[in-house]
Formats: C-alpha cells, sequence, structure tokens
C-alpha cells in the first residue's frame, strides 16, 4: 500500500495548513560557509600544534646533549603522540551523512561514538596519572637504589613541570566525561521514548 | 527515476557527461519541500527560537545530505529521514531529553471555539496534541500527516510495516482522546 492513508487525510489537511516559517537560503548559505571555515580552522590548528610537539619533543630526545631520561621520556612521548592525534581526527568524523541510517540505528550509533569519547577522555586522564606516577616512581628508585643525584633531579623537575600543567588536563578530561556521560543519558532516554 | 521534484530542481551543478542521478539545487529542494521540513521542526520544539534553529539545522543537514541522494527513496522520503535524524540529534544535544514537557500543552477538549477562529484553533490543538506524543509514535504520525503511505514511512524511519501500522494505531486513539470529536 503505497498511498496516502485515508483516515489521516481531514487531520493532514489540518497539520499542513499551519503557518510555517520561511527558510532563509542567503542565511543559511553563510551559515555553512560560517560551520565550514570553523572545522578546517580547528583541523589546522589542531594538527599544526600536534606537528609542533612532536617535533619539540623529537629534538628533545635526539639533542646531541640529551640526557637519557629526557630521551627516553620526550621520544615516548612523540611517538605516542602520533596515533593519539590520529584518533582524535578519527573521533572528529562528525560530518558523516546520517541520510542511509534510521533514528534507531542513528541513535545507536550516537551512543556507540558517546561511549568512545568517554572511554578515550578517562584513557587520557588515567595515562596522565599513569605517566606522573611511573616519573614519582622512577624518582624513589633512583633516590633510593641509584648513584647518580642528576637523574634524581631531571625526574623531580619532570613532576614539577608535569604538577604545573597536568591539574588543567585533568579538569578539562573530567569536563569532557561530564558532558559525555550527560549525552549517553540523553541518548538512552531517546532510545527509551522510541520503543 | 522516480523522482517528486521539479526538471528544473535536477539541473546538475555541473556538467559532466555520466550518468548519475544529478543533484538537486537546495534553493529548489527548499522551496518545494522547505514547508514540510518547517513542520517537522515544529513538532520538536514548541518555542519558536528553538524551533528556528531546529529548522535551520535541518535545513544544513539537508543541504550536506543532498549529494548522497542516489535515488533510491523518493526525494520527499529522503528529506524526511534527514530532518527526523537532525531532530533526533538536536534533542540529544539539549539539556535533557524532552518529550514530556510539552504536556502543558495538551489542548483542551472543552476549550471554547467561539473565542478562537476555528480552523486556527483546531490547527494548533493539532500541533499541541503530536507534540505530546511519545517520540516514536510522533515521528509516524508526523509523517502520516504529511501525506506519506505505511511504506514511505517504513522507509524513512528504517521501521518494519507491521511497527508503523501498530504505532499510528496507538497515536491515533491517543490524538482521538485529546481532541475528541475534532479528530
Amino acid at each position: 500500500m503505497n498511498v496516502p492513508m485515508k483516515d489521516w487525510e481531514s487531520m493532514g489537511s489540518d497539520w499542513r495548513g499551519q503557518d510555517v516559517p520561511r527558510i532563509d537560503v542567503d542565511a543559511l548559505r553563510a551559515e555553512a560557509g560560517r560551520q565550514g571555515r570553523r572545522l578546517r580552522i580547528m583541523l589546522v590548528l589542531e594538527t599544526l600544534l600536534a606537528v609542533v610537539t612532536v617535533v619539540f619533543l623529537a629534538w628533545v630526545a635526539l639533542r646531541a646533549n640529551a640526557k637519557p631520561v629526557e630521551s627516553w621520556v620526550a621520544g615516548s612521548l612523540a611517538l605516542f603522540m602520533i596515533p593519539y592525534q590520529a584518533y582524535v581526527v578519527w573521533l572528529r568524523r562528525r560530518e558523516w551523512s546520517e541520510a542511509g541510517l534510521g533514528v534507531e540505528a542513528l541513535i545507536d550509533i550516537e551512543q556507540r561514538r558517546c561511549t568512545t569519547t568517554l572511554h578515550y577522555w578517562r584513557f587520557g586522564m588515567y595515562s596522565v596519572l599513569g605517566l606522573l606516577l611511573a616519573l614519582h616512581a622512577a624518582m624513589w628508585v633512583a633516590m633510593v637504589w641509584g648513584d647518580s643525584a642528576e637523574l634524581v633531579h631531571d625526574l623531580l623537575n619532570m613532576q614539577v613541570g608535569a604538577a604545573v600543567t597536568m591539574p588543567f588536563v585533568g579538569l578539562y578530561g573530567v569536563h569532557r566525561c561530564r558532558l559525555a556521560r550527560e549525552r549517553c543519558q540523553r541518548l538512552a532516554a531517546l532510545a527509551e521514548q522510541l520503543r | 527515476m522516480k523522482t517528486d521534484m521539479p526538471a528544473a530542481a535536477l539541473a546538475p551543478r555541473h556538467a559532466e557527461p555520466t550518468m548519475s542521478l544529478a543533484t538537486p539545487e537546495i534553493e529548489a529542494v527548499l522551496r518545494e519541500h522547505g514547508a514540510m521540513l518547517a513542520r517537522i521542526a515544529g513538532s520538536y520544539e514548541s518555542e519558536p527560537a528553538r524551533r528556528d534553529d531546529l529548522l535551520q539545522e535541518i535545513s544544513l543537514a539537508v543541504w550536506k545530505a543532498l549529494a548522497s541522494w542516489r535515488g533510491d527513496a523518493s526525494l520527499r522520503t529522503f528529506l524526511a529521514r534527514v530532518a527526523h535524524n537532525r531532530a533526533i540529534d538536536h534533542l540529544a544535544r539539549e539539556q535533557r531529553a524532552r518529550g514530556d514537557e510539552l504536556h502543558d500543552e495538551h489542548p483542551d477538549p472543552d476549550a471554547n471555539p467561539f473565542h478562537h477562529a476555528q480552523a486556527h484553533q483546531r490547527r494548533k490543538d493539532l500541533l499541541a496534541a503530536v507534540r505530546a506524543l511519545p517520540l516514536g509514535q510522533r515521528q509516524v504520525v508526523v509523517l502520516a500527516l504529511e501525506g506519506f503511505s505505511q511504506r514511505e514511512i517504513g522507509d524513512t524511519l528504517k521501521l518494519e510495516e507491521n511497527t508503523v501500522t501498530q504505532r499510528l494505531s496507538r497515536a491515533r486513539r491517543q490524538l482521538n482522546d485529546w481532541l475528541g470529536e475534532k479528530a
């Protein structure tokens, strides 16, 4: 049966008789341009920042007078940054067309995406915490069993540097986790309403 | 290729020697289907400013999605699907999942029709009643009111036809209760 349903026709004429706002195509064009520019600028800035960070870390790790601990920490971070940035770009793939999806499939994919975002930020926060604890543990090991005061000093300096920046990263991570959790809850409520 | 677009709207943006379906121009699409998109937006948002925001989001989504229309569904079905999906995404971004908060707008079956222009009041009551339906029913009802067949509703929302029938029947009973004789 591919014809409009008779019993909805009278109500349908009332429905279609509603006053509706006109769509301003020029405003739409301007907004599309703005959104496209914003997205491109964001992607370029993020990629530039990642490239600058990786280059800087590589320079720290490879410079002639680099201490072994600096080479290890900076080198590991530089290697970690590349898949990290690739993952961020992957998470940013928001511009897919949902045209082929049904509403329930859309909610399902959004729920999975939301869960991934939540895991991503949790992973980021715990790995930063892990790095800080590893540096701290390494410092204690060096203090108790090592004989290099310089190594202890370097490890302490790294922790001080991390202690200044990490709280901001942590707070931002908590904020992003909260947003993702709320979105997951809203999607679950919508899925419930659709049943 | 079956389409409900006027021929002028199907003019290709770039003259390419291919057999692929031409992407319709956004202006023509909005001229032809803008009112339907606006009514779909109105079924999700009652407050005019928010409805206009949602309508703009839907129009943008339609614009972006148009290039992916392959003609396997009618353009109207395709647009309705994009609009509903965008509206769902819009709801998911709200502070809380809405849907129940519109109950204060339930039509009053005892409202005195002499105080209002009858047709205007009927449309207002109908819109309020549709907005008050649970989301799953609201979606199928909006499309039924737009004149979609059950099969088209199923295609748009990717639902089995018997699910569409079931939801329409429940919604119809609910609307009859709320709107009384007028339904």
